[in-house]
């Protein structure tokens, strides 16, 4: 069937037809901007330009432009001349940049860069810039040309717990998670995306970019994330949704509440507040101050704002709370760029806290006896690239072994536990998680927290909590009278051994989550107090 | 119009509320990442605070070169005095 015969580019093309006139990219401030015909007769010019450079079909071409309104159009000229996209991360140095053209075999890259260790890096491999790209006459080729079994893009993943590694996924597979994304988000042609992530990320790639654009959406690509400019830009480009890392999005909330204090609305202490406690206060608000709350909102951010799908961490359950007093939703999700990478998603007012949704239709999730969840779907990974060993140890038979640690309750939802990778065994011989751990450590007190493992001295581990401390003085006595309490609060199983204070940010990978395995290895025993 | 020293005390107190750190000692030479390991989304709150406090707005081209008090205070007089952008 010739519909079946098509690569990425023309699912995009053809779903996207209807809405030509229509702005597709653009930047914050809303200078440059593409509509959909624009954007696909850029698609149309350089794929032409590509196929001037000798590729073969199947060659890789490092992407090396960063997050605005060319990445996309350059992302489908690759794909569209039958090539393989390498989307480089826009934060990559020269010399990681280096590595990965030697072990991806590319053959060509796309950016503007020219600095001497960037040079160095692409050592002779030829490059051509978006404006070569553009200058290029294209026309429409042969849809047939593009297999859909064959690799579309190579994605590099950040693994909080392993090294970072080259994952494949095929035209097939992106179709399959935009197919299922559309079944359930019923995207929309009136909807507007603020863009924060790097679509170098594969969910950025696919739920945030590929999927709204099929659905004839506008996507505003943010620009350097500074709080006020965000928030400006929702509200002056009336941006219906967006995907954002936790800190960035505490930052935004912060950014309002702020605003809200400088203007009388709310109190001086809401400043400073944790999620939990704001939940509170917007809980006991009468009706009406909570109606004054939301219209006083809704002078920052905009009246079109309706969904924010926060990544890369679990998210507290208070901000499902916050959020709708604003009358805005929290979307959760749960996926991996090994399964293409959508799993589950779900609206969070509708869903059981702690959860991340339903699995999307099409994709089947069950638990190993060990509490893994696998996952079997059209859209996982053909391989990691390189790597045989690695990509037979990551199926079992059609399942996907995601190495997240899960369960399902009884009408569906999924919920993740924790990395099975991060169990943390107790001399008590059981498993504990610092996902299931962590939430019951939070205060006011503490910047940010994570539970590691630490040696316990009997070849068993103890859970330590590592905290930064918040505000400019830190008062030991307090934050251990605080640890003291909360471990009391928490069930008996759940209780950390041991403390750490720590006065650098904790290691995140560029998504933002916790890298608590570096951190574990940054520990120094004697710091550990029990 | 407002003079330097205003300015930069100021901007030492933007960093202080941002990096919960006492910035009095601090250098005007000293970089914000290696001298208090302010990270990047840090950073732009910090130049987020800037904008809002001294209503200017910060060239996007040169936010990465934002990275000390001394070139933070000289940015923002230059926009108060109306200069190139």
């Amino acid at each position: 069937m010739a519909a079946d015969a098509a690569g990425i580019s023309d699912v995009i093309h053809r779903a996207a037809a209807p809405y030509g006139d229509r702005v597709a990219l653009q930047d914050a401030a809303g200078a440059r901007r593409l509509t959909y015909a624009e954007m696909w007769s850029g698609v149309e010019r350089g794929a032409a330009a590509l196929g001037h450079l000798g590729l073969n079909p199947g060659d890789r071409v490092l992407l090396a432009l960063p997050s605005g309104p060319e990445w996309m159009p350059a992302f489908l000229s690759i794909a569209h001349a039958g090539l393989v996209a390498v989307p480089l991360p826009v934060d990559t140095h020269a010399g990681l940049a280096r590595l990965v053209m030697m072990f991806a075999g590319i053959r060509a890259w796309i950016g503007d860069r020219r600095d001497a260790a960037w040079q160095a890096a692409v050592d002779g491999v030829p490059g051509i810039t978006p404006a070569d790209l553009d200058r290029h006459a294209g026309g429409p080729l042969d849809p047939a040309r593009v297999d859909p079994a064959s690799t579309a893009v190579v994605l590099l993943t950040s693994g909080s717990t392993a090294r970072p590694r080259a994952v494949a996924l095929t035209h097939a597979a992106l179709r399959a998670n935009l197919r299922a994304l559309l079944a359930v988000r019923d995207g929309r042609p009136d909807e507007t995306l603020l863009s924060t992530l790097p679509p170098s990320h594969a969910y950025e790639l696919v739920a945030g970019q590929l999927a709204p654009l099929a659905a004839g959406a506008r996507i505003v690509y943010a620009g350097a994330p500074m709080p006020n400019r965000v928030i400006e830009t929702i509200r002056t480009q009336m941006v219906t949704r967006m995907a954002i890392v936790p800190a960035l999005f505490e930052a935004l909330v912060r950014e309002v509440v702020d605003g809200l204090v400088t203007e009388g609305v709310v109190a001086d202490a809401c400043r400073q507040m944790t999620p939990m406690a704001l939940a509170a206060r917007t809980r006991a608000m009468p009706a009406a101050e909570r109606g004054r709350l939301r219209v006083a909102v809704r002078r920052h951010i905009g009246d079109a704002f309706r969904n924010v799908t926060i990544g890369g961490a679990a998210t507290d359950p208070a901000w499902v709370e916050v959020l709708t007093a604003a009358g805005v939703d929290l979307d959760v999700g749960y996926g991996l760029t090994e399964a293409g990478p959508v799993v589950a998603v779900g609206r969070g007012g509708a869903c059981p806290a702690g959860s991340v949704g339903r699995p999307l239709p099409g994709v089947d999730v069950r638990l190993a006896p060990d509490g893994e969840v696998l996952v079997r779907t059209e859209a996982a990974m053909q391989e990691y690239v390189g790597d045989s060993s690695a990509t037979a140890a990551a199926f079992d038979g059609p399942w996907l072994r995601t190495g997240d640690r899960g369960r399902m309750d009884d009408a569906g939802f999924l919920f993740i536990t924790g990395r099975i990778k991060e169990a943390i065994v107790t001399s008590a011989g059981e498993s504990v998680y610092p996902d299931e751990i962590e939430p019951y450590y939070r205060s006011p007190l503490f910047a940010e927290l994570a539970v590691v493992p630490a040696p316990g001295g009997d070849g068993n581990e103890r859970a330590t909590l590592v905290v930064v401390p918040a505000g400019p003085v830190v008062d030991e006595a307090a934050i251990a009278r605080a640890v003291a309490s909360l471990k009391a609060a928490a069930p008996a199983r759940l209780r950390v051994s041991g403390v750490v204070l720590r006065f650098d940010p904790l290691p995140r990978t560029a998504a933002g989550k916790i890298q608590r395995r570096a951190l574990a290895e940054m520990l120094v025993p004697h710091e550990v107090r029990p | 119009m407002t003079d330097t020293g205003t300015i930069e005390a100021r901007v030492r107190a933007l960093i202080a509320g941002v990096a919960r750190q006492d910035v009095a000692s601090l250098s005007r030479e000293a970089d914000l990442v290696e001298a208090l390991g302010v990270d990047s989304l840090q950073g732009l709150q910090i130049l987020a605070g800037v904008e809002k406090h001294f209503d200017v707005r910060l060239p996007d081209d040169e936010l990465v070169e934002l990275r000390t008090i001394g070139r933070i205070v000289a940015i923002v007089e230059r926009l108060q005095r109306g200069g190139p952008a």
